[in-house]
């Protein structure tokens, strides 16, 4: 029997990535599908999928489905209107909801709808895609598009845009198009041609609520450092917690002028409703959430609800989280002196190996 | 009350001690704990190996008296006992320095076998009238790898005086302690356990991860001096912390003796407390009981 694959690329789909595949079978999970245009690209995509030889099922997945049975039959005959009947032919959807299974053409079999329970159980309850709205989502795309930026690496398509936010199309297309002044188009991406200074502050305006950003400040009169934190971090060996902030932003650079460690900050990576805020006990139960700025925080939590957390692995301890991370952490602890050194410690790497390619 | 320092308390009894006996001598107690951190009252003796500890303990009595050291009277004890007195009627050795009844020296003996479960008593005769040293099942743990002074006597190690104290409440018991504390009548587990409390916040204080070596240690001693069964004393050492900590009244009367001893300069909040316990479980009490699980 083949064994469930998470999360693949296609070769015949450049950056494509199916939520799962099982043999010749294709699946693509939509979370609580609200709107028929969000169904029609999801449909869209499933076919372009499906259009190898290979591939014998395509199966759009809908998850707590709020589009209404008549409207879903509405799009789906829309779609067989359009597509090649032999590749229509693979396609079907799987609903599942609070009154069971359902389906287009039919409700999947009792071993395919096992074998869609494992596959949502793994991408785990990510509401948060269309809960989160759409401001959101261009607040995602241009954390991404800066990531990209400050590490050099060039274009971003707008698949592994999609894939790396976990957003839709047409949101992501959205949030780029916003970004249009900043942006050059270049092998099929798009890239950010200088730090997007405008939409930036536009952005740590709204970081803390975007971020969902926790505080945690101590209680029991004697606060932990940020070292005893990450000491106790690490035997967690989590890898959906990364260290960011001023120890992040040390991490990238090292000879950066970061005087002082007055607190810890970490990124949570977690797509659930409701994220998990456990672990904090585990680092220090003397530690109690605050909504005070008045009160110095001794941990304070950001979740990343982007598909991929884009955390640096390291072989020593809790991975790292990425530069943007970093930097809105500089920011929002106030070391505004820092968080410039941090941006210009990567504008100036960017200069150097620009200036090496053109003197190649 | 009246603070003494500790390092003045020591220099003063060393000075009073027999030079050969001041090697088999273990402070234990808050003087102990006080001398590693700041300064606390009253000090407490031990006397270490249990066979020498009759003899020095003799030797050490007689000395001080000699050395104008007094009988410290109370409603149980108002006078050292005689020939006649039954062994459980003789008064502890408690004595005061002839300059002040702030605090007292109290004699104790390690048990003569780790199987001696509660509290043993063994009569000594001096010059001065008969007393009984005490012993107590755990004691052993706070002679346990003493803490060498420049004055030549040892002082017990904070981390194993903590676990002796655990291990000697697995639970809050009823019996309270036989003088008020402040004004206020007090557990004895409460005041033992609250000194454990203190003890762990004091490390923190010097180290913030201190607690986190405690494990092992505790481990060697556990298993070196109750080989039997070390096990079952790691998993059962929490229970009487957990109770306490569980119940707002006895954290109170912990945090109450807490003010009145190691942490009387710093005294914290019961919430304070609080969270010094959980730390000293999530740090040393927890994977103790997991290396006991693994054996």
């Amino acid at each position: 029997m083949a064994d469930l694959r998470f999360g693949c690329r296609l070769d015949h789909v450049p950056g494509f990535q199916a939520d799962a595949v099982l043999g010749d079978t294709i699946f693509e999970v939509l979370k609580e599908p609200r709107d028929g245009r969000r169904l029609r690209a999801a449909i869209l995509n499933i076919a372009r999928a499906a259009n190898a030889e290979w591939v014998k099922h395509a199966v759009l997945v809908l998850d707590k489905s709020r589009i209404t049975k008549a409207r879903l039959q509405e799009e789906w005959n829309g779609a067989q209107s359009v597509f090649r009947p032999e590749l229509f032919d693979r396609l079907a959807i799987a609903v599942r909801d609070e009154a069971g299974w359902d389906g287009i053409p039919s409700a999947p079999d009792p071993s395919r709808q096992a074998v869609i329970e494992q596959i949502l159980n793994h991408e785990g309850p990510w509401t948060v895609t269309h809960a989160r709205g759409s401001a959101n989502a261009s607040q995602d795309i241009l954390r991404l598009l800066v990531h990209q930026w400050l590490l050099g690496k060039g274009p971003a398509t707008i698949k592994w845009l999609m894939q790396t936010s976990g957003y839709s199309y047409p949101t992501v297309a959205k949030g780029v198009d916003q970004l249009g002044f900043y942006l050059k188009r270049d092998r099929g991406g798009v890239e950010l041609k200088q730090f997007p200074r405008d939409e930036w502050v536009r952005l740590l305006a709204v970081s803390d609520a975007a971020r969902q950003t926790i505080r945690f400040t101590d209680r029991s009169g004697q606060p932990r450092s940020p070292g005893s934190l990450m000491r106790r971090l690490r035997q967690l060996r989590r890898t959906d917690i990364a260290v960011g902030g001023i120890w992040g932003a040390a991490h990238y650079h090292p000879d950066l002028d970061l005087v002082g460690n007055p607190r810890l900050d970490l990124s949570l990576h977690s797509r659930k409703a409701n994220a998990d805020y456990g672990f904090v006990q585990r680092l220090d139960p003397g530690l109690e959430q605050t909504t005070s700025r008045d009160e110095a925080a001794t941990l304070v939590i950001h979740l990343v609800r982007t598909r991929e957390s884009l955390f640096e692995a390291s072989d020593e301890g809790p991975p790292w989280a990425d530069p943007v991370e970093c930097l809105l952490d500089l920011h929002e602890a106030r070391l505004e002196a820092q968080a410039r050194d941090f941006l210009r410690s990567f504008t100036a790497t960017r200069a150097a190996a620009l200036t090496r390619g053109q003197g190649q | 009350m009246r603070l003494v320092r500790p390092a003045v308390v020591l220099e003063e009894i060393a000075k009073a001690v027999p030079a050969d006996c001041r090697e088999n001598i273990i402070i234990i107690g808050s003087l102990a704990a006080g001398y590693h951190f700041f300064g606390a009252d009253p000090a407490h003796f031990l006397l270490s190996p249990r066979i020498r500890a009759i003899s020095a303990g003799v030797d050490i009595t007689e000395r001080l008296f000699r050395e104008h050291w007094r009988f410290r009277a109370d409603e149980r004890w108002r006078r050292p006992g005689d020939a006649t007195t039954p062994d459980a009627a003789l008064p502890a050795v408690r004595l005061n320095p002839p300059n002040t009844a702030d605090w007292f020296i109290e004699l104790l003996a390690v048990p003569a076998s780790p199987a001696d479960e509660g509290p043993q008593w063994t009569r000594i005769e001096t010059a001065f009238g008969h007393f009984g040293l005490r012993s107590f099942r755990f004691l052993s743990l706070a002679a346990f790898e003493p803490i060498a002074t420049p004055l030549g006597i040892h002082v017990a190690r904070p981390d194993l005086m903590a676990l002796a104290n655990l291990l000697e409440h697995p639970a809050v018991g009823p019996e309270t302690m036989s003088g008020l504390v402040g004004d206020r009548e007090i557990k004895r587990s409460n005041k033992d356990l609250g000194r454990v409390l203190a003890i762990a916040r004091l490390s923190i204080g010097k180290n913030e991860d201190a607690l986190l070596d405690w494990p092992p240690h505790w481990t060697s001693a556990l298993r070196s001096l109750f080989p039997e069964d070390w096990r079952e004393l790691a998993l059962r050492c929490g229970h009487g912390l957990r109770e306490l900590l569980a119940s707002a009244d006895d954290l109170d009367e912990a945090r109450h003796t807490c003010e009145f001893g190691l942490l009387a300069l710093q005294a914290p909040t019961a919430e304070q407390l609080r969270l010094a316990g959980l730390r000293l479980l999530q740090d040393a009490v927890d994977p103790l009981e997991q290396l006991a699980r693994e054996g």
